[in-house]
């Protein structure tokens, strides 16, 4: 109930903001939202040449920069109007904002750098990208984590080099990981999906400007996003196995794990989280099961354990697979 | 419309695509770009050399395709290609010499059309030692050969029959896909994905008590179609998709001769039924509209239908019991349905709110039958009835995030999340979680975050599930339905002491407690520390090192009589990863070099106790240890020679596989694989030639 007049407060919130509810701003606020970057009534604030005149100092490269690398970049094709560099288009200008005053100052505060100093605030960068980019994948992304966090399209992207390394399947990970510390670690253990072998992207599962999806999956579940590529796992199947088809991470870790197959835990504790009827299921299988310690009931603790005889955990189409050992 | 001093300019701007309008005002005529250093022509890199891997493991080929012993071509490059009218190709091709070889090739006209084209393989080498009696291994059906069946595995005739067994399998995709503009606003894309499987998995098949792992054949084709058309303004975006999935397995069933002696007649071949051909379709459609600058809204919304109508195998391959069925197939629907809303409001330049709304469905619509229960292929013993699972899924989220004073940044939510099953103990679950996160500056070049989250999880009325045949210990609570409390804190600290150099810090801390669950998962902690540094030691230097450590503990209860707990199991699992890297420029423009390392090592113990004298399980431990050096020296600016030589140690021990032999379990015919162990050196050379 709390949660639903919670909702309702946020409805009139939004009324609130809607150009029918408008309130005068605050004093400060309206005189920082109306300091000019880009003055669409002032052609003067923009440099005499365009990139000819950036260029004139900005031809340097550095680890992080170069000016040479985004001619090699769509964002520079002069073919695609759509660009910065395309027919007409405002050039270095179209992102970095009017350039007239950073040319003869030279200074950093009086154009858009992209960094985190810039006189552009976070949203306000973000926006400039969003302008051309929010289609599709971006959809959701006014809603998401990363938005949330106060995430700059640029901590990601690396638009003045050849190669983003976030837009390739090897080198993605690299950008990821400096934030999510977590899943560098995951990678490294027992188990895990080929993202350490450069096989796999982050990409591969989660859609980084933001899902529906819980944590920003591609799918709109977490078992359709398995499914995507572990299809014979999607069933439907005559004899289920209810976690199954409720939710994979109710058993794997889809990063790592330092067991196998990404299991959570190991059968057969595994299985007696959630089995404990009368008989075989309920029985508590110590270290004396182990052959070398008598042996006792071995077949429940190597190898695979439950799966030993129930194979087919994932569920069975056989007619005598109920209990999922056909 | 909006009064310009209610909100920045530059939002405005940007997006209500006013920069066009700039663009209409400024007179761009002698803007030329003749100082743009545009490639010209066609540009690319082809390598070529040779590697040179010091020793076999199965383990270090596992995903790399380095599996052998020897020498290996190394062979890869890139193409590119930028026309002024827009025409564009890139191609990519990489490690063409071994069995992880990929290619990505794209091209068209930028403005108006693409055209992608891709090709990879992940090799997939799934143990060191395993060995096994059977002939027709690949297959479908797997025969014995004389001497079987035997009462016990010890009775076997293994020494003579025994072969070793190389189970993996290739696995290769084939991408093709298309997109079209048409005009501003329109764009149209098609993109088809093949996904193949080819080779051995493992899995075991039984006989009352007595088990034997199989290699079960993988012959299996996964194809995709999604076909999508989308819309886009500046402050509108909205798609249609239709995808289809269609899983085609060639081997549908594995059947083996048992080699046991059957403890009732006719129990002398089993057949498990593979995964069987299924297809799924949706329709999905998302859409994203600024209803104000500072408003935005969005929505997605999917159904989708998943069907499986393979021939079922005969219910026994026992001719002494029955094997009649109620049907010839399932018939199996599901329906999905995956909606979702999104608003997002700039109430004032620092403050921000959110509310979301998502409801995911998987309803089983699959007849329900009722089936001979025949065990192994022994026991006929009653009927059991098919139960097709529907889950209902309603998530509830409503958040704040808050800019200043000063740095401070504040985010907040609370969530609810709903989720109603059938076939179950307890019909609903409900858990509310509340969480708040802290940032702030406090100087210039120190970042501090504190989250913190609580959530509590009830369920329904929890009774007892009475269509899987004995009915569970009543005081279990399953772990996804159990009432919970979970606990979590994260805190992360950035600190740059020079420009040049950059430290990180991590705590994260998570603790589950199941307080009413008697028997079954009762706590679960998480606890990580992390540590990074990372520097620009000189202008041709770079430098990185991170420490990263996990402890993972699990508790839970367990009945032998049904009753109150009488044995008491933990998990403690810890995990410590190392790594470090520099890369220096050691002649400026001519020779870089490196070096990379990580550290990984991984404890498991379990303990089951009935008793204080119980014996634990032995650690299973993992040391995987990994070092490269690197160099490329530039000959010419067209010319470099690149090496690498790369050292990997891995150690592992696990008592689920140490010293399990084929004949080491009476009842359990094991492959007899053991915990991987290696330690391999691979040299790299090669040449790369850049046109």
């Amino acid at each position: 109930m709390a949660l639903h007049n919670a909702l309702l407060c946020f409805v009139f919130a939004v009324c609130a903001a809607t150009p029918m509810f408008a309130r005068a701003q605050p004093a400060a606020a309206a005189a920082a939202a109306s300091a000019p970057v880009g003055d669409a009534a002032a052609p003067q604030a923009y440099t005499p040449k365009g990139a000819d005149t950036c260029l004139e100092c900005h031809d340097d490269e550095t680890a992080g920069y170069s000016a040479s690398a985004l001619f090699k970049t769509k964002h520079a094709q002069r073919g695609d109007r759509r660009t910065p560099f395309g027919p007409g288009g405002l050039q270095c200008e179209a992102c970095h904002g009017p350039g007239a005053a950073h040319a003869r100052n030279k200074k950093a505060t009086s154009i858009n750098t992209f960094k985190a100093d810039s006189k552009l605030s976070l949203p306000e960068r973000n926006q400039l990208c969003l302008g051309c980019h929010a289609g599709s994948a971006r959809t959701a992304w006014h809603a998401g984590v990363h938005e949330r966090a106060g995430l700059a399209c640029t901590d990601c992207h690396k638009i003045h080099q050849e190669h983003d390394a976030v837009l390739s399947r090897g080198s993605e990970p690299q950008v990821c990981v400096a934030c999510h510390k977590q899943q560098r670690a995951d990678f490294q253990k027992t188990s895990a999906h080929p993202v350490r072998q450069g096989r796999m992207g982050c990409s591969d599962c989660h859609s980084a400007h933001g899902s529906s999806a819980q944590a920003m999956l591609i799918k709109p579940t977490l078992n359709q996003t398995c499914y995507s590529c572990h299809a014979e796992k999607r069933g439907p199947l005559l004899w289920e196995h209810a976690p199954v088809s409720e939710d994979c991470s109710l058993c794997h870790k889809a990063h790592g794990s330092v067991r196998p197959a990404l299991l959570v835990k190991s059968p057969p504790l595994l299985c007696q989280q959630c089995h404990s009827a009368a008989g075989h299921p309920s029985v508590a299988r110590t270290g004396a099961a182990l052959p070398g310690a008598g042996g006792v009931g071995a077949i429940f603790v190597v190898v695979g354990g439950c799966t030993n005889c129930h194979s087919q955990v994932h569920g069975s189409n056989h007619p005598s697979g109920a209990k999922l050992m056909r | 419309m909006p009064t310009m001093t209610s909100h920045s300019s530059v939002i405005l701007l940007a997006a209500l695509g006013v920069l066009s309008s700039a663009a209409a005002a400024v007179d761009t005529s002698e803007w030329k770009c003749e100082s743009c250093p545009y490639p010209k022509g066609v540009s690319g890199t082809v390598e070529a050399g040779v590697g040179i891997v010091s020793d076999a493991s199965n383990r270090y080929g596992d995903y790399t395709g380095l599996q052998r012993k020897g020498a290996y071509a190394l062979l890869g490059g890139t193409l590119r290609q930028r026309g002024d009218d827009g025409g564009f190709v890139d191609v990519t091709a990489a490690d063409l010499g071994v069995d992880a070889r990929s290619v990505d090739a794209r091209g068209g006209r930028e403005g108006l059309y693409a055209l992608r084209l891709g090709y990879r393989e992940v090799p997939r080498h799934l143990a060191d030692t395993a060995a096994t009696p059977f002939s027709g291994v690949g297959s479908g059906t797997l025969t014995l050969p004389a001497g079987y069946p035997a009462g016990s595995t010890a009775l076997m005739p293994l020494a003579s029959t025994l072969q070793p067994l190389d189970l993996g399998f290739k696995y290769q995709r084939f991408d093709l896909g298309g997109t079209m503009l048409a005009g501003d606003r329109w764009s149209y894309s098609v993109d088809l994905r093949r996904d193949v499987r080819d080779g051995t998995r493992a899995t075991s098949g039984s006989f009352f008590a007595n088990a034997t792992q199989l290699p079960a054949p993988l012959d299996q084709t996964t194809d995709q179609l999604e076909a999508a058309a989308r819309y886009t303004t500046h402050n509108l975006q909205a798609s249609l998709a239709y995808e289809v999935s269609l899983f085609r397995n060639r081997e549908p069933s594995l059947t083996w001769d048992s080699p046991f002696t059957p403890v009732v007649a006719g129990a002398t071949r089993g057949q498990l039924a593979l995964a069987p051909d299924n297809q799924f379709h949706q329709l999905s459609a998302t859409a994203g509209y600024d209803i104000t600058p500072t408003v935005r809204a969005s929505a997605q919304l999917a159904v989708g239908r998943a069907t499986q109508d393979e021939a079922f195998v005969p219910a026994t391959l026992n001719g002494t019991l029955p094997t009649a069925l109620p049907a010839s197939s399932l018939d199996g629907v599901v329906d999905t349905f995956n909606g979702s809303v999104r608003v997002t409001a700039a109430l004032t330049p620092t403050l921000k709110l959110q509310a979301s709304y998502a409801r995911d469905v998987r309803e089983n619509r699959t007849e329900v039958r009722s089936y001979t229960l025949i065990d192994t292929d022994m026991f006929a013993a009653g009927t059991r009835s098919n139960t097709p699972f529907t889950f209902k899924r309603d998530r509830l989220k409503l958040g704040g995030d808050y800019r200043g004073p000063g740095s401070w940044r504040f985010n907040a939510a609370i969530e609810e999340d709903d989720v109603e099953r059938n076939y179950t103990e307890a019909v609903k679950t409900r858990e509310t979680t509340v969480w708040g996160r802290a940032a702030v500056r406090p100087l210039d070049n120190l970042s501090l975050s504190l989250k913190l989250l609580h959530g509590e999880r009830n369920h329904s009325t929890y009774g007892t599930a009475i269509w899987f045949g004995l009915p569970e210990n009543p005081l279990l609570r399953k772990f996804n339905l159990a009432d919970r409390q979970r606990n979590s804190a994260a805190l992360r600290a950035e600190f740059n002491p020079t420009e040049a150099i950059t430290l990180g810090a991590s705590i994260d801390y998570a603790n589950d407690r199941y307080g009413e669950s008697v028997v079954g998962l009762t706590a679960a902690r998480d606890v990580a520390y992390g540590a990074d540094v990372s520097a620009v030691l000189t202008e041709r230097t770079q430098a990185s090192a991170y420490a990263q450590t996990e402890l993972m503990r699990s508790r839970m209860s367990g009945s032998a009589l049904g009753a109150a707990a009488d044995w008491r199991a933990s998990d403690k699992d810890r995990v410590t990863v190392l790594g470090f890297s520099i890369r220096h420029a050691a002649i400026v423009d001519k020779l870089d070099v490196g070096v990379e390392a990580t550290a990984s090592r991984t404890r498991s113990d379990t303990l089951v106790q009935t008793t204080i004298s119980d014996p634990a399980f032995p650690t299973a431990a993992m040391a995987l240890t990994s070092g490269r050096l690197f160099a490329t020296y530039k000959v010419d600016p067209k010319l470099s020679i690149t090496g690498s030589l790369a050292h990997e140690t891995y150690r592992s021990q696990d008592w689920r596989l140490d010293g399990v032999q084929p004949a080491t379990v009476a009842n359990l015919l094991a492959f007899g694989t053991q915990p991987s162990n290696y330690e391999i050196t691979v040299l790299r050379v090669a040449l790369r030639y850049r046109f």
